[in-house]
């Protein structure tokens, strides 16, 4: 009897090559689990974080591995092709900076350095399978694998009132977007008949009828946009961002927003360059009026805001919104304009957060604007980096950031949707009402009232080096982008655009 | 037979619903739950799903029920008021939206190819929905989201260790929270937008502490 | 010898100024600004006047993945405005070096940035390196008003900032829209200026495209609906930087046009003509009546670069050979006599203890002719004197508009009589009159004079020869309008043909 079952059952072929990055990352995770029930400070302090970076550059390796790979893995769960690979990288560099930032980070000691770092691997693992995914369930399996662990790593510092209060916050509002997610692609299922992206763009076009007509796709797509929108940020459900990123702690802030925004986003550009490509026109002036919405809440939201962690949350949101020009015009240009402005957005996000991570540690402002008073002639080597952030993230000439926008524009004017290139122009003038704001507080202080002195500077080489890599980063690629498209090139025709 | 159980089973699994929300001893709310998942069994029973139908009363109605109702028994019987929303324009916007939602899904259901209401149902195959056919598609076709759901269990139960337990010997007992004075009104956290909003701030009282119980989390 | 060199040179001075002793921080940019001074001067003399095209051109690929070069050239549109920014430039910076200033390394650094940046500018033969260099030529600006500026520089310098980068973030949309649009033929994708030019743009496209551009460069100079953040940011800037960015940043504004948006959108060009020289109309009125009732020296002057620089749009957008011709002259002018007024109204403030407002000073002249005679020089060129360079050069602004819309001229008109009310006002309350309340009259000194005369002595200079520019913008000048003005009247045809070959020697 369990013979014949066993012989009818054709158990999948596994490409165990392709699929060895995010098979690292969980062996990594579980290992770190487990060296972290091990006694002793030292181990805790020093082996486990270790052990997390060699996972990391393990993955790294293997990813590097694997580029140029373009094929479909595990019964068609997963796409291992230019466009995950890229991803792959960004979510690497984004993990060993986090772990960078989190050495000295009171929430490790309270939630226990191995849960701590095995969570982090655990999301990022999760962040892997979603931007591979090809059919739905994988994707909404990914999806809760990359947000529980980040719910627990919001509120891991236990003692602060504010954590926990993240935690919950983004839980709730991460679950009701996880369920509209899933009711959407329930719908989705239900109008096509598959759960495969390739499916689902063979029974749209076979059937010969389009989304506008069949109101169970279109609720369907409607649902999961809506819960893509509540991962990615995307005004209007962008609602719970200030808060939580407040609330958590810096590390996690940081990782959140790059890690999770870039694996939203490259789920998002499958999904909707895959499954519903064909039907782009019914979906195109959804996706633009949500653009739309999230640049000019995103940069208006920010300006009121005393904080440079809630600052930076409303600037990822609108940020979120400059992305989504790339996928509006759904074109293999766009794509890249998309994932190019990822790579430069986690560059530049990472330097911003790593001086706010050192100046958190170095004051008692915490992460108020008070906090970077007067930081120009205190901590030039501080200063620096976080202006050259701001200025990239303003999309000032001469660093990453100005390239992205110059792709998104070119994209957005490629696909005749020169209106939101427009619009990105005019929302990268109000955001810099705030990023010039911390660049004044810095560079500018009042010369009447000197802050008083509350620094307690004690050496963090580790983030100032980060700090640092990571700025001038930033400029190098403002001057010679060319490695990023090296890098980002042919992702779109790899999934099969124009 | 099978319409007037689909409608008992449905006027069950609303009634259901509608009571967890709106009765107000957690133990009838757990209970009226437990109707709720086990009318939910019964729907999933007319689909021809008899797998998902029993795990459905196992797992769910069985183990998980018995789980909240252990929690119930720990902390809950406090009996605190659940407070109404503040703001206004919340109240109106709210069920606004939800009534838009329902129209919306009714819209989609009811709109579209649901052929199988008109005739008699969907073609299946005889062992449609039986545990072998799912076991062969979780090691098949779905292989990968399977063992991911798996370390998603694992990863669960260490992030829900880690919050529940307490540790002894930090550095410094902390003193809760006193920053949360510095965070100025007006800087448009959602619970102010809420007005009033998810948890009350020990700081936000002073605005309109007639409602509020000095309730603070944790 | 290449471009290159003299665009970077400034800017790699100004790094090891950032790295050097405070002592000699302005020293190594003034030498930094002498070099490249020199080298301009170099290039200009072995400028070819006759050769049509582009001249010293440095073409690389420098963003492959969007056709997008590092291309610098330079001919007879820019090489007279490149001499004269390296010359303002190094005057500007060696004003500076006198003085004391908190953090010098980074004040040197910025402003030797900042010249670096313009010279870009003003060589860019690409359209995204000519929009990079124009956004970045206003950072060193914000920095150096933000950290160096007076009362209230903050707000100021970021209302400043925000206002020009709406116009440059709505210039860039227009200028990857060009490109993009252009090469939806099939064509590769190129942003270069001289292969954009043959690109027919549908007039619809052009318009808006115009209106992006435009923006950009009329917040720039600014002009009159557009001026905002003017008087803030010039009430605070500190005075050497002032003297460059209102004498030089607001000319590459003023040159993109000529370069850029006129042969490149002839169409939308000619449709907005009218628009434009409302504009400028406006701009010379409102310019010339505000800077007569100032009392603030800096506002004066910066009022009156808002009058003078709606006579050079006024010129361009006549869109006839001799308009344009006369607009390049009057950049020239303009950016010299700038200045060494602004460098001048620094000494006139430090006289009258730190009071920029005319009814504080007067009476100096008696005690410092040097500096009244100095004074009195730039301030009839400012007026227009006959006999002036300025004079030729709103003459054939004025000529040129004349030939079209004469109404316009004869407004315009009025614009030359005002601007001598208020420079002689400007000049006679602060050097003649009664010795101000806070006055202290004091001759100039040897090392400001060192700046400031052979600054007047160029003035002096352009006077008597002003062909020397004039011959250099003839043959491109026109070649710059001529497709605008076969927009204009498609009639005209012959006409302007004939005008091409009759300016071209």
């Amino acid at each position: 009897m369990i013979a014949a079952a066993a012989t009818s059952i054709k158990a999948p072929y596994i490409d165990w090559a392709a699929f060895s990055p995010i098979v690292a990352l969980i062996c990594g995770a579980v290992i770190v689990l487990l060296i972290g029930l091990l006694p002793g400070r030292r181990v805790r302090e020093q082996i486990v974080p270790g052990a997390t970076v060699l996972t990391l550059l393990a993955t790294l390796g293997l990813t590097i591995w694997q580029w140029g790979e373009n094929t479909s893995i595990i019964s068609g769960a997963l796409a291992v092709d230019r466009l995950s690979l890229v991803l792959n990288v960004v979510f690497v560099a984004t993990g060993l900076v986090t772990v960078v930032m989190s050495l000295r980070e009171r929430a490790t000691v309270q939630a226990g350095q191995g849960e701590y770092y095995t969570l982090l691997l655990a999301s990022l693992a999760g962040m892997a399978v979603l931007v591979a995914a090809q059919n739905l369930v994988t994707l909404f399996v990914g999806i809760e694998l990359l947000s529980i662990p980040l719910y627990v790593l919001c509120a891991s510092e236990l003692q602060r009132e504010k954590s926990l209060e993240a935690g919950l916050k983004y839980l709730v509002i991460g679950s009701v977007g996880s369920a509209t997610l899933l009711f959407g692609l329930s719908f989705i299922y239900g109008a096509t008949g598959s759960t495969d992206f390739s499916g689902i763009a063979a029974a749209l076009s076979s059937k010969g009828e389009t989304i506008a007509s069949n109101p169970l796709m279109l609720t369907g797509l409607g649902m999961a946009v809506v819960g893509l929108g509540f991962k990615a940020a995307i005004a209007p459900f962008h609602q719970w961002t200030p808060d939580v990123y407040e609330g958590a702690p810096s590390p996690i802030t940081s990782f959140m927003s790059v890690a999770t925004k870039a694996a939203a986003f490259g789920i998002f550009l499958r999904f909707m360059d895959v499954a519903v490509i064909d039907e782009a026109l019914t979906w195109q002036p959804l996706l633009a009026a949500l653009a739309a919405i999230t640049i000019v809440v995103g940069n208006v939201g920010a300006l009121a805001q005393t904080s440079v962690k809630r600052i930076l949350a409303w600037s990822s949101v609108a940020q979120g919104g400059y992305l989504l020009v790339g996928i509006v015009v759904s074109s293999a240009a766009g794509l890249e304009a998309t994932l190019y402005y990822l790579v430069v957005y986690v560059v530049m996000n990472l330097a911003a957060f790593s001086v706010v991570v050192a100046r958190e540690r170095e004051t008692t402002h915490g992460d108020s604007l008070s906090a970077f008073a007067g930081l120009g002639s205190k901590r030039p080597i501080l200063a620096v980096p976080m202006t050259i952030a701001m200025l990239s993230l303003a999309g000032i000439p001469a660093t990453a950031g100005f390239i992205g926008k110059l792709n998104l524009i070119g994209a957005s004017v490629d696909g005749d949707y020169a209106w939101l290139g427009v619009l990105i122009a005019i929302g990268s003038a109000i955001s810099l009402a705030y990023y010039l704001r911390i660049v004044a507080v810095m560079w500018m202080p009042d010369r009447r009232g000197d802050s008083p002195e509350t620094d307690r500077p004690h050496g963090q080489p580790e983030i100032i080096g980060l700090a640092i890599i990571c700025s001038a980063a930033t400029i190098f690629f403002g001057i010679i982008p060319s490695p990023i498209y090296d890098l980002v090139r042919g992702a779109g025709e790899s999934i099969g655009l124009l | 037979m099978v319409e007037i159980l689909f409608f008992i089973a449905a006027i069950g699994a609303i009634a259901g619903a509608v009571g967890v929300v709106v009765l107000e001893n957690p133990f009838y709310s757990v209970l009226s739950l437990v109707a709720h998942l086990l009318s939910l069994a019964l729907l999933f029973l007319l689909l021809e799903a008899q797998f998902v139908a029993a795990v459905q009363v196992v797992v769910y109605a069985g183990a998980v029920m018995v789980l909240y109702v252990f929690v119930v028994s720990y902390v809950g019987g406090q009996n605190l008021p659940i407070r109404a929303v503040n703001s206004p324009s919340l109240r109106i916007a709210a069920p606004l939206f939800a009534f838009c939602l329902f129209v919306e899904l009714m819209i989609a259901t009811l709109g579209t190819g649901l052929s199988a209401i008109s005739s008699e149902g969907p073609k299946l195959a005889a062992n449609y929905g039986e545990p072998e056919q799912i076991g062969e598609l979780l090691l098949t076709k779905f292989l990968l989201p399977f063992e991911v759901a798996s370390f998603l269990l694992l990863i669960a139960a260490v992030g829900a260790v880690m919050l529940a337990r307490r540790r002894r010997g930090l550095d410094e007992p902390e003193v809760p929270a006193p920053l949360g004075l510095l965070r100025p009104a007006g800087t448009g956290t959602m619970a102010e937008s809420a007005g009033g909003g998810f948890f009350r701030k020990s700081t936000a009282s002073a605005s309109d502490d007639s409602t509020s119980t000095g309730r603070d989390l944790g | 010898m290449s471009l290159s060199i003299i665009i970077w040179l400034p800017a790699v001075a100004g790094a090891l100024s950032l790295l050097a002793p405070r002592a000699v921080a302005g020293r190594l940019a003034v030498v930094g600004a002498l070099a490249t001074l020199v080298l301009a001067v170099i290039l200009l003399v072995g400028f070819d006047n006759s050769a049509p095209g582009l001249q010293n051109v440095t073409d690389q690929n420098w963003i492959s993945a969007l056709g997008i070069h590092y291309k610098l050239g330079i001919d007879g549109l820019n090489v007279w405005l490149l001499t004269t920014t390296a010359m303002l430039f190094f005057a500007a910076i060696l004003f500076a070096s006198f003085r004391e200033w908190e953090r010098p390394n980074l004040f040197f650094f910025f402003f030797a940035v900042a010249e670096s940046a313009v010279l870009g500018a003003f060589c860019a033969q690409d359209l995204i390196l000519f929009v990079v260099f124009f956004d970045l030529m206003l950072i060193p600006f914000y920095f150096i008003t933000g950290m160096w500026g007076g009362e209230g520089r903050v707000q100021a310098t970021t209302k400043m900032v925000i206002y020009t980068l709406i116009g440059s973030l709505l210039m860039l949309v227009a200028a990857v829209a060009t490109g993009v649009i252009a090469a939806e033929g099939g064509q590769p994708l190129t942003f270069a200026i001289s292969g954009l030019q043959q690109a027919g743009l549908s007039t619809g496209t052009q318009e808006w495209i115009f209106l992006g551009f435009a923006a950009a460069f009329l917040v720039k100079m600014p002009l009159f609906p557009l001026h905002g953040w003017m008087p803030d940011a010039y009430r605070t800037m500190p005075l050497p930087a002032l003297a460059v960015f209102s004498g030089i940043l607001s000319k590459v504004a003023a040159y993109g046009f000529l370069r850029i948006v006129i042969p490149l959108f002839p169409d939308g060009a000619a449709h907005f003509q009218e628009l434009l020289l409302l504009i400028a109309l406006a701009s010379i009125i409102y310019g010339s009546v505000m800077a007569f009732t100032q009392t603030n020296l800096r506002l004066i002057f910066g009022f009156s670069s808002v009058a003078q620089l709606g006579f050079i749009v006024l010129g361009i957008f006549a869109l006839s050979p001799r308009g344009a011709e006369g607009a390049l002259l009057q950049m020239v002018n303009h950016a010299v006599i700038t200045v060494p007024v602004f460098l001048i109204i620094a000494l006139l403030a430090a006289r009258s203890r730190g009071s920029e407002d005319i009814r504080e000073m007067g009476g100096l002249a008696f005690r410092a002719p040097l500096l009244a005679a100095l004074f009195l020089i730039v301030s009839l060129a400012t007026l227009a004197m006959p006999g002036s360079s300025n004079f030729i050069g709103e003459f054939y602004i004025l000529l040129g508009v004349f030939e079209s819309k004469t109404v316009i001229a004869i407004i315009a008109f009025s614009g030359v009589a005002m601007a001598a009310v208020y420079a002689l006002r400007a000049y006679i309350s602060t050097m003649h009159n009664r010795v101000g309340a806070q006055a202290t009259p004091r001759e100039i000194g040897l090392q400001d004079a060192l700046v400031l005369v052979p600054l007047v002595l160029v003035i002096l200079a352009l006077a008597i020869y002003p062909q020397a520019p004039l011959k250099a913008a003839q043959g491109p000048a026109a070649r710059s309008v001529a497709k605008a003005r076969l927009a204009l009247d498609p009639l005209d045809q012959r006409a302007s043909t004939q005008k091409i070959s009759q300016v071209t020697p």
